[in-house]
């Protein structure tokens, strides 16, 4: 294992995660174990290679608009909570049960994001009283269709309610558990999905802190094993951030729902397996 | 750029800040271990390599390629820190009362995670 390799690794990686907003753990982490690294070396770099594409990517996103900090402010709170409660429950609830349920999860939303594939950009008439009081709302430029968007947001209260099983499952399975946030932003919220797979990358880098200091301080991060996947996932992210405003909303489901499958079949391994 | 926009900037800045810092650091580092250890790249895993404060603290004077290394992964891992709290100062200025409870609360249960584990 060599410093060039882990690298150029991490640029695709990085890169699939800044579009289709996940923090890249779930594709790095078996990479990393196939090379070698021992797993719990392997799970606490995800975590601050997870960090690095979400604040490379964040960085572009936040400054076209695409991310909406307003939305991302409000479930930083549910998913932080949720993060908590899973690394707890990992003590005491059996594991197998949990990764069926994930799956599960996981399937349903495969489904119903198929079904909005013909959908551009989903239509918000009404919004619930909490998701107008907090101001849930955004505009932004789509480069792919040529004019500002304006969505709104609603089911506010639910959507908090869905990041706390997102911060769960990232807190359970050591990931940031993005394919469970961009699924939460599109189905529960009625977010485009642009805007979900940006916000969602927001959002990861600060549930992945929690993590990372963790091991942090435990003594697990390695760092001639960190660096390189840093600087891939930051060079990788760098540039999906630089693309994914020029993609149709399609070829962006299409990426997540690929990464969607993948997840699916992993819990489900990972659920025979354990 | 108005001045509702100026959430989006000043956190974009301390996004980016953190990422070129970062990224500067990391490349800078993997060019000096190339060189210390003779040209070679590859890595071992061992107790000498691992990232901890102390270790970080205690070499800080020194330029190699672990200090120069450690110093980008802790300046990255700590940018989402540092735009927690800037949402957060920028809230306060703006008055808007419930977004600095949502974000004090993050704040607050960020440090202490980082704090107290």
């Amino acid at each position: 294992m060599d410093i060039l390799s882990l690298l150029l690794i991490s640029i695709p990686c990085g890169f699939l995660g800044a579009i289709a907003g996940l923090g890249g753990g779930i594709i790095l982490i078996p990479i990393l174990v196939a090379l070698g690294v021992p797993v719990k070396y392997a799970i606490a770099s995800s975590m601050v290679a997870i960090i690095a594409t979400s604040s490379g990517s964040a960085a572009a996103y936040v400054k076209e608009k695409l991310t909406n900090i307003r939305v991302a402010m409000f479930l930083e709170i549910f998913t932080i909570t949720g993060a908590i409660i899973g690394a707890l429950l990992t003590v005491y609830i059996p594991s197998k049960p949990l990764y069926f349920i994930f799956a599960l999860f996981l399937i349903g939303s495969l489904v119903s994001v198929r079904e909005r594939m013909s959908q551009e950009i989903p239509v918000v008439e009404k919004q619930d009283k909490l998701s107008a009081w907090l101001k849930l709302e955004g505009d932004y430029f789509d480069e792919r269709i040529g004019k500002i968007i304006h969505y709104k947001v609603t089911n506010a209260v639910w959507g908090g309610l869905g990041m706390i099983f997102a911060g769960l499952a990232g807190g359970m399975l050591g990931i940031g558990a993005g394919v469970f946030k961009v699924s939460i932003f599109e189905l529960l919220l009625k977010m485009p999905p642009k805007p979900s797979t940006t916000t969602s990358n927001f959002i990861i880098g600060m549930t992945a802190l929690a993590g990372a200091s963790v091991y942090l301080f435990s003594g697990l991060l390695q760092t001639y094993l960190v660096a390189p996947i840093v600087s891939g996932m930051l060079i990788g992210s760098l540039i999906g951030a630089r693309i994914l405003n020029k993609l149709s909303n399609r070829i962006v489901r299409l990426v997540f729902i690929t990464l969607l499958v993948y997840a699916i079949t992993q819990m489900i391994y990972r659920g025979i397996t354990a | 750029m108005s001045k509702k926009d100026f959430i989006e900037r000043m956190i974009s800045y301390v996004l980016i800040i953190g990422v070129i810092i970062s990224l500067a650091l990391n490349l800078f580092g993997l060019f000096l271990y190339y060189f210390e250890n003779r040209l070679c790249l590859e890595i071992v895993l061992d107790g000498q390599s691992r990232l901890s404060l102390d270790s970080f603290i205690n070499h800080i004077t020194q330029i190699n390629s672990y200090t120069i290394l450690s110093a980008s992964i802790l300046v990255i891992l700590f940018t989402p820190y540092v735009r927690v709290f800037t949402s957060m100062v920028y809230f306060m200025f703006k008055k808007d009362y419930k977004y600095i409870f949502l974000t004090f609360t993050v704040f607050i249960v960020l440090s202490i995670l980082i704090l107290f584990h």
